[in-house]
């Protein structure tokens, strides 16, 4: 090959594997050279060995595949298709710009646009044509309305976006991950290709939040569900059970042993080390807020009860009820859901983590001990916050750790004041995926 | 031995292993680049098979290293003959000074070669699998990376040996949990799916020569159907299909019926909640309709 040649192929992978870090996967230097090295055996003129080359020096995580297999497609394009994308990215572009201008137009105060960014006004765009007559109506009657001067459009500018974050977050379509902005237009325009592919791939469920899964997806995430949490419970029961793994020997014992020998120490005895296994106490909220996540945490919860033994589950809502027998070995999913949905009716819609950190303190006072890590599963949404952030303090005094995974979403946590009530007293984790879960339960209990 | 690409899957081929080019390149580049193989993929798929048709191949040692919780160096790499030391020492006290003595109870003679050690130091180019390494601990994986990157070992009383000859390394792993990525990033990673319905078709040709034609077909067709109609927990992997048919060509089916399906289900299933899941949601009936309609 031409050192020309040479170039062109070493800047391509340069650029692709670009493509692929800031897509998330990682990719070390090692494996750039192991790609320079095997392109020597390689045959350029077969696509699927160049592909074979990339894929088996590049890849090394499975959930990492159909990234690949897309970026692949989507860098590695012939001319004609990429050329077409760009006709179909202008199209769009030129959509945006007139939905934009249309929302523009329609949203002013006395006649002045409002100042909206540009998610706003595509999320009005989007609304229905009921939602979007009602805004313009109420933008109309602000704008006549007597003693409306025009210092007040900074206000009406505040409830416009109210109302238009209220719709947002009601029909927020799924997005597989934010892809980031890099500034460089080939590059953004390559990875938007990429997450548009990817939004049809089967990984998206790990990073899609829980409460957007559908009814058609629920079987697959359950599944996949199942499968993590059967992989975590043996790292768990690994990780605590007696190793026969040598460390020191044993002396007292290798003596008694060769006494019969002369005392020569010929068969030696070895100590394993002590391991203490921590005490689990799981409390799911299963209140009416927290309703869409539920399903998916009790399987988890089942998943990771039938491979640990010691742990205690609860459920909670208005009031707290000790759920372990529900999880014990034989009982199915589909048994646990109707018990669920008869206990429903008894413990209520809301929250009162007070009330149930109450009973969990007095019934189960034994349960909390020092080497006792709880887990809670809630939105913090609960009445009387302040006394349960009191509660919820008495009981960290007790145990070892308290693992809050909150189904809210990180970047809205300061307009929730529970949640800065209870944050002094757990560690708070944003958790509203499955791979949030696994993620969580894996580095908090296994590599801590 | 130097094979080129058409080589290895002739032999692959010759060997009964039937499989995608992409396997072959990524067995291709691991013995070019003289890297260990990763290898991941569903239990029954066909991982460690790689590494038994790889050894007949080069007509070497196969070295199996079988993984589970609590493997250490001692049972991996080496050991020190403990008593054949100890009998050394009472046997010379007398005769031999303290450094003498020393010298020869740390020799090789005292050395019990485990299968990594054995891999390093066999004259031919052995094959070394080391067999679901997702079963040890992350530090035997840390212990490792000496041995895959370097292909040697260090033995504190003997020095640094390095390996005679490169061996081909396979691990394998049925994905129970994330191996580290020091140990990812030495080796090249190949994962291996479920075939398709042809290659399926053409592994219990391969393997299960006297099985009828129209019942091979079936069983390709009910399989793949199983694979991926059902929502299962423990989909049917290739050596449940093998078994399968060798169940099946023993009871001299030639194709497949309901009642056979009936009968011969808990072969291929292998869980009972599956097997309830199966009967619940298509049934042999079903099955036998669908691999009629696959099959036009």
């Amino acid at each position: 090959m031409s050192k020309e040649t040479d170039f062109v192929i070493g800047k391509n992978l340069v650029d692709y594997i670009n493509l692929l870090r800031l897509l998330g996967a990682r990719v070390s230097l090692a494996e750039i050279l192991d790609v320079f090295q095997a392109f020597e055996y390689v045959n350029f003129s077969d696509r699927n060995s160049v592909k074979a080359a990339l894929k088996c020096s590049l890849i090394k995580r499975h959930e990492d595949l159909p990234l690949f297999e897309q970026t692949f497609r989507t860098f590695f394009a012939s001319p004609e298709q990429k050329k077409e994308w760009q006709v179909q990215k202008r199209q769009e572009d030129n959509e945006v710009e007139q939905q934009l201008a249309q929302a523009e137009s329609d949203l002013t105060f006395q006649g002045e646009s409002l100042n909206l960014t540009q998610k706003e006004k595509l999320s009005y765009v989007n609304l229905d044509n009921l939602a979007q007559e009602r805004l313009q109506d109420f933008l109309k009657k602000s704008s006549e309305g007597t003693h409306m001067e025009k210092d007040f459009k900074p206000m009406i500018e505040n409830m416009v976006r109210g109302q238009l974050a209220y719709w947002q977050n009601k029909e927020e379509n799924f997005q597989p991950f934010e892809v980031p902005e890099t500034g460089d237009q080939e590059v953004d325009y390559l990875l938007n290709q990429v997450q548009k592919g990817l939004k049809e791939e089967q990984s998206r469920l790990l990073k899609q939040d829980i409460k957007n899964i559908s009814e058609a997806d629920s079987p697959e995430a359950e599944r996949l569900l199942h499968h993590l949490s059967r992989k975590l419970a043996t790292r768990i029961s690994r990780r605590y059970q007696q190793s026969s793994k040598r460390s020191v020997i044993d002396l007292r014992r290798s003596i008694r042993k060769n006494i019969g020998l002369g005392g020569a120490m010929v068969k030696l005895h070895y100590k394993s080390k002590k391991v203490t296994k921590p005490q689990l106490i799981l409390l799911c909220d299963v209140s009416g807020s927290m309703s869409k996540y539920t399903k998916f945490i009790l399987q988890f919860s089942l998943g990771l009860a039938n491979a640990i033994n010691s742990m205690e589950t609860f459920l909670f809502a208005e009031r707290l009820e000790r759920t372990t027998p529900w999880f014990q070995k034989g009982v199915s999913f589909e048994e646990i859901m109707a018990m669920l949905g008869e206990q429903r009716q008894v413990w209520g819609q809301g929250t009162d983590l007070n009330q149930s950190l109450k009973e969990l303190e007095n019934e189960h006072r034994f349960l909390l001990k020092k080497n006792t890590i709880v887990i809670i599963v809630s939105d913090t949404k609960s009445v009387a916050a302040a006394k349960a952030a009191e509660r919820l303090q008495s009981v960290q005094k007790r145990v070892k750790q308290i693992l809050w995974l909150n189904t809210l979403a990180q970047s809205t946590w300061d307009k929730h004041p529970s949640v800065a009530a209870f944050q002094p007293f757990c560690r708070m984790f944003e958790c509203n995926t499955i791979m949030d879960l696994e993620r969580i339960i894996s580095r908090q209990l296994l590599e801590n | 031995m130097e094979l080129s690409l058409v080589d290895l899957r002739r032999a692959f081929e010759a060997e009964d292993y039937i499989c995608d080019d992409e396997v072959i390149m990524t067995v291709y580049l691991a013995l070019k680049l003289q890297k260990p193989l990763l290898v991941t993929g569903a239990p029954g798929v066909g991982k460690t098979e790689i590494a038994k048709v790889l050894s007949k191949i080069f007509q070497t040692d196969l070295i199996r290293l079988q993984c589970y919780e609590g493997l250490d160096e001692n049972k991996a790499l080496y050991e020190w003959n403990y008593q054949k030391q100890l009998l050394h020492i009472q046997i010379n006290k007398e005769s031999e000074q303290l450094g003498q003595l020393e010298a020869g109870i740390f020799s090789k003679d005292y050395l019990l070669e485990r299968p990594l050690l054995k891999a390093i130091l066999t004259e031919k180019r052995s094959v070394l699998l080391i067999d679901e390494i997702d079963k040890t601990d992350e530090e035997f994986e840390a212990f490792l990376f000496e041995v895959l990157s370097d292909f040697q070992v260090s033995i504190p009383e003997l020095g640094t040996i390095a390996a005679k000859q490169i061996p081909i390394v396979i691990l394998t792993s049925n994905g129970e949990r994330d191996l580290s990525d020091g140990l990812k990033r030495r080796c090249l990673f190949l994962y291996i799916g479920y075939p398709t319905l042809e290659k399926e078709l053409q592994i219990i040709r391969a393997k299960v020569p006297g099985v009828a034609e129209r019942l091979a077909r079936d069983i390709a067709s009910a399989v793949y159907i199983i694979r991926q109609k059902l929502n299962l927990r423990k989909k049917p992997a290739i050596s449940e299909t093998l078994d399968w048919a060798r169940a099946l060509e023993a009871l001299m089916a030639e194709s497949l019926d309901q009642d056979l399906i009936d009968k011969t289900l808990n072969v291929v299933l292998k869980d009972r909640q599956d097997l309830d899941t199966f009967r619940e949601l298509m049934g042999a009936h079903g099955l036998q309709r669908e691999i009629g309609t696959l099959g036009g």
